[in-house]
């Protein structure tokens, strides 16, 4: 396995989930194990994610060239910061693109 | 740019090295320098590093064929930015009609079997990775491919589908034209170590 790129992928990890931002660690890891979890098995725990967030979340996930202005317009009406909406989308896109990763590493020798 | 806080950085430093780059870009700031420079210790300066790794460190791809599986990844998620700025570089070092062939059908382009299968392999992981199993690497390892080489296209693919979804998200603003090309053929000769800036 190449150390430097997995090494690399895991510092993203703990920064993306546990480091300092505008939303909590909570719901930056609940966000990322979701798009993780919901890319591969089709569903996921949603119970420390806002019911507000999840259409939003699901079209990252699963088509996010479907998102709009509007997308964005409505979060910021409900009180999302543009940086907690940066926060949350990296979160949601790093977690389809890891669970990926951890599927295809899964099928190596 | 679907937010304002990834149009001018986030220091005085990078406000400085955006406002050279809008000059070189005909007044455009690339996507991929905002997001992957405002507040880079979070995501954007790693995550730049793995784009560089990927694409440019590889052992087993030579650096058109990784580009060619970011444009095959990045067209199977219809993000038109990614697929646009890879499908641009890839050019600088294959033949289009190869690219436009690979994006049409892979089965039946003018590929070598290591790619074809590794396209076969990317579609289904971008696509539908629930049901990818070790059958889908089997025609890899069959065509001549070892384990480096399989690691490198999930690599990829982990970047592209990473990288796609923040395109779209956050409205990416697309390059046409002579600023396409020439911004093509500055990663293709250079590639990404300036897409995080510091500062």
């Amino acid at each position: 396995m190449n150390n430097q790129f997995s090494q690399t992928v895991s510092d993203i990890s703990k920064s993306v989930m546990a480091g300092p931002g505008e939303t909590t660690t909570a719901l930056r890891t609940a966000v990322t194990r979701y798009a993780e979890t919901t890319t591969i098995e089709q569903s996921a725990n949603t119970e420390e994610i806002p019911d507000a967030l999840l259409p939003y979340l699901n079209k990252i996930i699963h088509h996010a060239y479907k998102t709009t202005d509007a997308d964005f317009e409505h979060l910021k009406r409900q009180g999302y910061s543009e940086d907690e909406l940066f926060e949350l989308t990296i979160s949601a896109a790093f977690g389809a693109g890891l669970a990926r990763y951890q599927k295809g590493l899964s099928l190596l020798n | 740019m679907r937010l304002d806080i990834l149009e001018n950085g986030q220091s005085t430093f990078q406000r400085f090295q955006m406002r050279l780059i809008r000059k070189m870009m005909a007044g455009l700031l690339p996507g991929p320098i905002a997001v992957l420079s405002y507040r880079a210790d979070f995501f954007g300066k790693k995550f730049n590093d793995t784009t560089q790794l990927s694409l440019r460190k590889q052992k087993e791809w030579t650096k058109v064929e990784a580009e060619l599986f970011a444009a095959f990844v990045s067209y199977n998620n219809r993000c038109q930015f990614c697929y646009g700025a890879h499908s641009t570089i890839v050019i600088n070092g294959l033949d289009e009609a190869v690219v436009t062939a690979v994006m049409q059908d892979y089965q039946t382009a003018p590929v070598n079997e290591k790619i074809r299968t590794t396209l076969g392999f990317l579609e289904k992981l971008t696509k539908n990775p629930d049901a990818v199993t070790v059958d889908d690497v089997a025609p890899m390892r069959a065509a001549g491919l070892n384990e480096t080489a399989i690691e490198e296209a999930v690599q990829i693919c982990y970047v592209f589908c990473t990288i796609n979804r923040l395109a779209d998200a956050f409205d990416f603003e697309i390059a046409e034209g002579k600023g396409r090309e020439r911004m093509g053929s500055m990663l293709y000769k250079m590639g990404y170590g300036i897409g995080s800036l510091p500062g």
